[in-house]
């Protein structure tokens, strides 16, 4: 089988602070293929974002505690230099954040932000560059491009500048883009359109991706696998329909079932009880079993392994599973 | 010239914010932290004492001050003592620091221990009458501007711009060449002028504390505007106000200092280390010593406030609500 | 934006105005100088009567008031009372002394401070971070009357004493040596020196704390995320894109600085007796000679006016956001 693009292995990322050592990132072993999509779901907190943030190098080393491998085309990327890790960042993996209004630097006009970017890789001159950025923005589907590259960020509305935002990333041409809650700070109608732009663009572009969410909903339509994020941990990860059809992790099932849907009569939201754990003061066993509804004995004291049961669908969990497909299809007919 | 507010950072921890929320103290109001096994009651002010016993410095800076104030507060228990050591006497005048005279003496004979030690009476009560006085108006005005807005705040506004841009030591020169020259005059002056820097920054507060939502919530259960005010507001304001407050006795000291030592202070027979150095200067070249240590006092009672006014800050106000603006 | 500026200039008129009326109404309370003339027993009032037909002080506020105007805004601002010197003159000659020095001070420990300022936020909690902090405050707290008296008494006696001769390397008073016929650089600079070394301990301390909190607060932006996370070198995400950044609040504090220039230097002035225009005022108030004082302050409040706009332009041409407000 060929190399995966990204391949992480038994990554750890613990701060050690005033309070108490946080585990941020406990143990996440998952691979990315080229092109492919991965969604990556999980409340705040579950390490969704400081896992992709360690994979690009954006976590202080000095601040933080990282053990693991982290391959990104067969290279271990905690192990390479800062220069050679920078020559990476941007050109071959690229990151788009959640709020483009404080991501992009409001005191410099955008076309230059994007040519800034361009020329951090690339020997060209500063024109050839500008002409690049120019045509990224006309692909990400802002008009009048060459007049809007000199405009200033602020006066771009959230959904261009995202676009912008997406324009400068896939400027280089990465191999993969990451994007971490690229829709939550936008309204309603511009996330549907943002994540089509995302879509069109991967095919074009040839780039793998990664969708970090909250939402569910939002990775309905738009990935190829899931992995499921909890307390630091991957609960469970599977195919795009093995995760909605056939979930195996009472997260996910409680995940599933506080989605709203306009389509179906709900009689009440159903939130899942309890609140996220504290990361420093992580609970012993299942990091879930204080908020599981099937919680037994074994979940208090054994950390379940992320087994495939189901291959190449794995979850991470202690019932059975004949039990959890029982239980998944009782909800599923409730609903 | 000095500046009231320092804009100091507190210590911020560098973790990522998608794990600060869960690892760290959450903002105002104050809870315990998330999470912890057992359930510890802490107030507000329980918490902000802890915080302010980590910063070694303000510890310091707190015994180095009372050491200062109860020495100043006992001195007149010495008073005779003290007297004859402060009346003239040219036989002993100009004498450097030696085993009878710790300080050295001045020009007129007097003992400079004597000297800095009563002209620092007059100086720290100067200090702190004029942070109390400017505080409490200072409150009360910009809690006022900033709560209510439209003209009365536009009017502080105006009105404080206007004396705050002009070189503050030009206005105080001009105000109590109007006045007098005597204690009372100039805690007058100075705190007529100190509660403007103190109105804006507790209006900033307000401002900010105004968008908070219990006050909304206070609102929307009929609370009436001065209740509000009371009950809401000014509690959360405290903090920042007594760091305010605090750093205001360092400025009020420096200020009289200053006006002082050109002439247009304190009246020349009453000591205040402004005076002791004015005083001194014609004769700073025969005896350095008349010099250093009135100044050296006053450096190191206001470098004790400064070190206190920050750990207050960051006991009581990690969250910047005090910016300079 | 030249709109922007005419408007503001053209908005300055009546600000100037009003400040004139109250400039004038509260300088003339203040210095009267015929005081001296009214306690002298041996002067009949018929002399002094004459005196102050002369001065024109016998007419009505109201006529006063706009004689004078009218003659100042001609640019006849009369002669100075006691030395009978041309007002106009005089000022000039002390705005521009007060320049050399301000600028000369401000300039260098603007490079100096925000250097400071950047280091000190780039590496924070560092040794050196922790000194640059603990020199600021001590800069912050220490009267700048007490340090310009120390710098005086180490060059002026310590300094003579170990080198055996009667030259300071840098001169305790004065501008220039009034022996010397011509312009010298290295004798102007020599006098500069040390009153400029008192000016620079202040912007040193106030803009490398500001200069560290802006840093500090910029660089946990997103944008600096985002900067970096296109593969930027670490120094081009520093200087580019924090410090670019970091530097836009320290705008107003400079146009307060520059704006105060004019009127600011008193206690530098006065103590290493260079004639500038705080000297002017110090020197003035106490011959209560206002036809000085009023236009000084006249030009006072005009610097003021004129820096603060310039704060707002350069506000404009730092941020982007601004200028379309």
């Amino acid at each position: 089988m060929a190399e995966p693009l990204l391949d992480v292995r038994n990554l750890t990322v613990h701060f050690p602070t005033d309070d108490g050592l946080v585990k941020a990132v406990d143990g996440v072993s998952f691979t990315i293929e080229p092109r492919e999509t991965l969604g990556v779901v999980g409340e705040s907190g579950s390490g969704k974002s400081v896992s992709f943030l360690t994979v690009m190098g954006l976590i202080n080393k000095k601040q933080a505690r990282i053990t693991g491998e982290i391959l990104f085309q067969g290279r271990d990327l905690l192990t390479m230099s800062d220069d050679e890790l920078r020559k990476i960042r941007g050109d071959k993996i690229a990151m788009i954040f959640q709020d483009p209004l404080t991501a992009l630097n409001p005191v410099h006009r955008v076309g230059a932000q994007i040519v800034e970017a361009i020329q951090a890789h690339r020997e060209i001159t500063e024109d050839e560059a500008m002409k690049i950025a120019v045509e990224m923005l006309r692909r990400v589907g802002i008009p009048q491009p060459d007049e809007r590259a000199r405009q200033y960020p602020h006066e771009f509305s959230g959904g261009m500048r995202q676009r912008a935002m997406i324009a400068m990333a896939l400027s280089l041409d990465p191999d993969m883009l990451i994007a971490d809650e690229p829709t939550t700070a936008l309204d309603v109608t511009v996330q549907a359109q943002i994540l089509d732009l995302i879509d069109r663009l991967k095919e074009e572009f040839n780039t793998a991706v990664v969708m970090i969410t909250h939402d569910l909903g939002v990775v309905a339509e738009h990935t190829d696998r899931v992995n499921v994020m909890y307390a630091g941990k991957v609960v469970e990860t599977g195919s795009r329909d093995d995760i909605y059809y056939n979930a195996e992790h009472p997260y996910t099932w409680g995940l599933l079932q506080s989605i709203s849907r306009l389509d179906e009569k709900q009689d009440r939201l159903r939130p899942i009880k309890g609140s996220p754990p504290s990361l420093i003061h992580v609970p012993p066993g299942c990091s879930f079993h204080p908020r599981c509804p099937y919680v037994m004995d074994i979940c208090r004291t054994q950390v379940p392994e992320l087994v495939a049961e189901d291959y190449p669908h794995a979850n991470a969990c202690h019932i059975s599973l004949e039990e959890k497909q029982r239980i998944f299809a009782s909800i599923m007919a409730r609903q | 010239m000095p500046d009231v507010t320092d804009p100091m950072v507190p210590q911020i921890t560098e973790v990522p914010s998608a794990v600060q929320s869960v690892a760290v103290l959450p903002d105002a109001p104050q809870t315990t932290p998330a999470g912890e096994p057992q359930a510890v009651a802490r107030t507000p002010w329980q918490i902000a004492w802890k915080r302010f016993t980590r910063h070694k410095f303000a510890m310091i800076s707190a015994v180095v001050l009372a050491i200062l104030v109860v020495v100043t507060l006992v001195a007149p228990l010495f008073y005779p003592h003290f007297l004859t050591k402060q009346t003239p006497n040219l036989t002993r005048a100009l004498q450097g620091p030696n085993s009878k005279h710790l300080f050295g003496t001045n020009n007129l004979g007097q003992d400079m221990l004597a000297r800095t030690i009563f002209g620092g009476r007059i100086s720290l009560m100067i200090g702190i009458s004029v942070a109390f006085f400017s505080a409490v108006l200072g409150t009360l005005v910009g809690a006022v501007a900033g709560y209510y807005g439209k003209w009365i705040d536009q009017l502080l506004m105006r009105v404080t711009d206007l004396f705050l841009a002009i070189p503050f030591l030009v206005v105080l020169i001009i105000a109590v060449s109007l006045l007098s020259g005597s204690v009372f005059d100039i805690v007058l002056i100075l705190s007529l002028f100190f509660w403007m820097p103190n109105a804006r920054i507790v209006r900033g507060v307000v401002l900010s504390l105004k968008e908070k939502e219990y006050v909304e919530a206070a609102r929307s259960l009929g609370a009436s505007n001065r209740r509000i005010i009371v009950s809401d507001i000014i509690p959360n304001a405290l903090g920042p106000i007594i760091v305010i407050s605090t750093l205001g006795v360092a400025a009020a000291i420096l200020a009289e200092s200053a006006l002082s030592f050109l002439g247009f202070g304190v009246e020349r027979q009453t000591p205040t280390w402004g005076n002791l150095l004015s005083i001194a200067r014609p004769f700073q070249t025969l005896a350095p010593w008349t010099v250093w240590f009135p100044g050296l006092f006053i450096l190191i009672t206001v470098l004790a406030v400064n070190f206190i006014g920050d750990g207050l800050r960051d006991a009581l106000d990690p969250h910047q609500a005090i910016r300079e603006g | 934006m030249i709109r922007y500026i005419i408007r503001r200039l053209i908005f300055s008129i009546p600000v100037l105005l009003v400040s004139s009326v109250l400039v004038f109404v509260v300088v003339r309370a203040t210095a009267n100088p015929t005081a001296a003339l009214h306690s002298n027993p041996r002067v009949r009032a018929k002399d002094i009567a004459a005196v102050e037909h002369a001065l024109g002080l016998d007419q009505s506020g109201y006529h006063q008031y706009t004689a004078w105007l009218s003659h100042f805004v001609r640019g006849d601002w009369g002669n100075s009372l006691i030395a009978q010197r041309s007002v106009g003159q005089d000022i000039r000659e002390a705005l521009a002394n007060s320049a050399v020095l301000g600028l000369t001070g401000v300039g260098i420990s603007l490079i100096i401070g925000v250097g400071i300022g950047i280091l000190s936020a780039l590496r924070q909690y560092s040794i050196f971070d922790n000194l640059s902090t603990g020199a600021a405050f001590v800069g912050l707290s220490l009267p700048n009357f007490f340090f310009a008296l120390l710098l005086q008494i180490f060059f002026g006696v310590y300094v003579v004493r170990w080198l055996h001769s009667s030259n300071p390397i840098f001169y305790t008073s004065g501008m220039s040596d009034p022996n010397l016929t011509h312009f010298d650089l290295l004798d102007r600079i020599r006098h500069l020196a040390l009153p400029a070394a008192v000016l620079a301990v202040q912007i040193i301390a106030v803009y490398s704390r500001l200069m560290r909190s802006s840093m500090l607060e910029v660089m946990t932006a997103d944008y600096i995320r985002t900067a970096r996370a296109k593969g930027l070198t670490e120094r081009r995400v520093v200087v580019r894109h924090g410090v670019r950044n970091a530097l836009v609040p320290l705008a107003t504090q400079l146009g307060i600085d520059l704006g105060t220039i004019a009127g600011g230097l008193i206690i530098t002035e006065t103590i290493f007796q260079w004639p500038g225009m705080g000297a002017y005022f110090i020197n003035a108030m106490q011959n209560g000679d206002y036809p000085q004082i009023l236009p000084w302050m006249m030009v006072v409040v005009a610097s003021v006016i004129l820096f603060n706009l310039v704060v707002d332009v350069a506000y404009a041409l730092l941020d982007p956001r601004i200028r379309y407000a």
